[in-house]
């Protein structure tokens, strides 16, 4: 018995034990909102998730929404142009944003760009994402964004009610993802991002390829950001530029993992606590105070900025 | 002796300027397998940019490094350190925020492409056993002293799988009994045929352990030879004491 309370890892049990209780709340207590906030929650804790895989090895991307774009857009474009169902549009979102991580990706890793410029170059790149989205405004209704309608058929996802589908849906996302960050091989591969992230030189002397790994990374989030591209549009049905491409989203998915230390099971709790608070804040005050979230995400940013300087000193 | 055995690792008239300074003049040497060479020089003769150029983290202004006759000038550090080229630092640059364990273990994951992670934490914690730091192997690496800072980057070292090892003032700051521990465990390196390459300024630790000693001024090599004949040698005196 005592071998196995030490085998018990807290890191890998607390995220379990939460999903555990949520995949039963709606069935013991029901209240539409609820369902909305705890859903909402899920995705920004996957998204920020993978952001902080990339953050593990010391490079902070601050346009980690154009994968989020990507994602959505590709799959409205797929539904909606090219007549695919939604399990075809998967590929579609998950091609284009790996193609285009690859691209980013090598481009900045291989010259050597890092710290604040990275986080530069990445903030420029989903801006002209977004501005090329707004642009093209036959295919993506510009600033407006662009509308799916919901087809009730074999091979798409869409449905009315958020139990079980899209409830269910992210929890065993989420779960599949958690145990794939969990497996062995994975450990090993967080291991690696970390030595990266704590020093370059020591990482590079013991034979890590600091490029490959940083791009394996960056790959891993643009591909599992995408996908919640691909669930976001089926679950809300439209997407725009600033949703898809904004800074807002990227910000918020950083504040979640530097929350969270950087400790994967703790963004699932961040983002449980944080996600709400924002949202009722927005639906509750938004009209009378316009952005208020946005000011309680931004302080509490700064605060543990301040916090951590205090801490090294 | 060393001059019996293979060549494994040779430098070609490397030169390398940092903005109008010259820290490597055209410098040229061999090294042999099994041997323990010592790199010896005053501060600023261009050891640690001799080391830094060998290992890939600085690419030369003109000659060439060649391991084993395959040139790997202008490699990148991972890759000279998975030919089996592995280096220490000067100043301890462990990963501060795993355990010792862990930093060793990682090593030899990444260097030995291993994927039994229990495998590899065997191996780790026998290399730390070997390194006198057993006992801590569950600490941070942000928790021991800086002497063990410089066993640990030994033991990351060792943990990569070197042929060849560069010690980059590992026996700086070890004095009286951790001085003599140190030299000890870098000749019992040395029966794992593992070639290794001193680099140091404190010349008595390197003429107590080295087979054959070079020595730098100035980025350029001012002699080589046994320690015997370096400690008489009058361009060294020179170096280090300014006489003839």
């Amino acid at each position: 018995m005592t071998q196995l309370l030490k085998r018990i890892n807290l890191d890998h049990i607390t995220p379990l034990i939460l999903l555990g209780g949520l995949s039963i709340l709606p069935w013991i207590y029901y209240h539409d909102y609820v369902v909305h906030l705890i859903i909402l929650s899920l995705m920004y804790a996957v998204i920020s998730i993978t952001w902080t895989l990339l953050g593990l090895t010391g490079a902070a991307s601050l346009g980690h929404s154009a994968y989020f774009g990507l994602g959505a857009y590709f799959t409205i474009f797929s539904l909606k142009y090219w007549g695919l169902v939604s399990y075809l549009a998967i590929p579609i979102a998950i091609l284009v944003s790996s193609a285009v991580a690859i691209m980013i990706g090598y481009i900045t890793f291989r010259f050597g760009i890092a710290g604040i410029y990275f986080a530069l170059t990445t903030i420029a790149f989903a801006e002209i994402l977004r501005e090329l989205f707004i642009y093209y405004r036959e295919f993506t209704g510009g600033s407006l964004g662009v509308f799916v309608s919901p087809i009730s058929s074999i091979g798409y996802f869409f449905y009315d009610s958020k139990i079980p589908y899209y409830y269910t849906l992210i929890i065993l996302l989420l779960i599949l993802y958690i145990y794939l960050m969990f497996s062995r091989q994975a450990s090993k591969f967080l291991k690696i991002l970390s030595a990266i992230g704590e020093d370059i030189s020591t990482a590079a002397s013991i034979g890590i390829n600091i490029l490959k790994y940083r791009l394996y990374a960056f790959l891993w989030g643009a591909i599992f950001t995408s996908l919640m591209g691909w669930f976001y549009v089926h679950y809300l049905r439209y997407v725009t530029p600033d949703v898809g491409f904004g800074l807002g989203l990227s910000v918020y998915v950083a504040l979640l993992s530097i929350v969270a230390n950087l400790r994967l099971p703790y963004i699932l709790i961040a983002s449980l606590i944080l996600t709400p608070v924002g949202e009722v804040l927005r639906a509750v005050v938004g009209y009378q105070f316009a952005g208020l979230d946005v000011l309680v995400y931004g302080l509490l940013l700064m605060i543990l900025v301040v916090v951590r300087a205090l801490r090294k000193r | 002796m060393p001059r019996e055995n293979k060549k494994m690792l040779s430098v070609r008239e490397i030169s390398k300027s940092f903005g109008g300074v010259r820290a490597l003049r055209s410098v040229s040497l061999d090294i042999y397998e099994n041997e323990i060479l010592g790199i010896m020089g005053p501060n600023g003769s261009g050891k640690t940019t001799l080391v830094n150029v060998i290992t890939g983290y600085i690419r030369p202004d003109k000659g060439k490094v060649y391991f084993f006759n395959k040139d790997i000038t202008g490699l990148p550090p991972y890759e000279i350190s998975r030919l089996g080229v592995v280096r220490t630092f000067q100043i301890p640059r462990p990963f501060k925020n795993m355990t010792l364990l862990d930093n060793i273990a990682l090593s030899i994951l990444v260097s030995q492409g291993l994927q039994d992670i229990n495998d590899a934490y065997e191996k780790a914690s026998l290399i730390l056993d070997k390194v006198r730091l057993g006992d801590k192997k569950h600490l941070l690496a942000k928790e021991i002293s800086d002497i063990e800072k410089k066993r640990l980057e030994l033991a990351r070292a060792l943990g990569a799988n070197p042929k060849i090892l560069f010690l980059d003032e590992v026996l700086a700051g070890a004095r009286g009994d951790e001085l003599h521990s140190l030299l000890k465990l870098i000749n019992e390196i040395r029966e794992e045929k593992i070639t290794i390459v001193v680099i140091e300024h404190i010349v008595s630790a390197l003429l107590k352990i080295s087979d054959r000693i070079i020595v730098l001024d100035q980025g350029s090599v001012i002699a080589e030879g046994k320690p015997e004949e370096i400690i008489n040698n009058s361009l060294v005196k020179k170096a280090y004491l300014g006489e003839a």
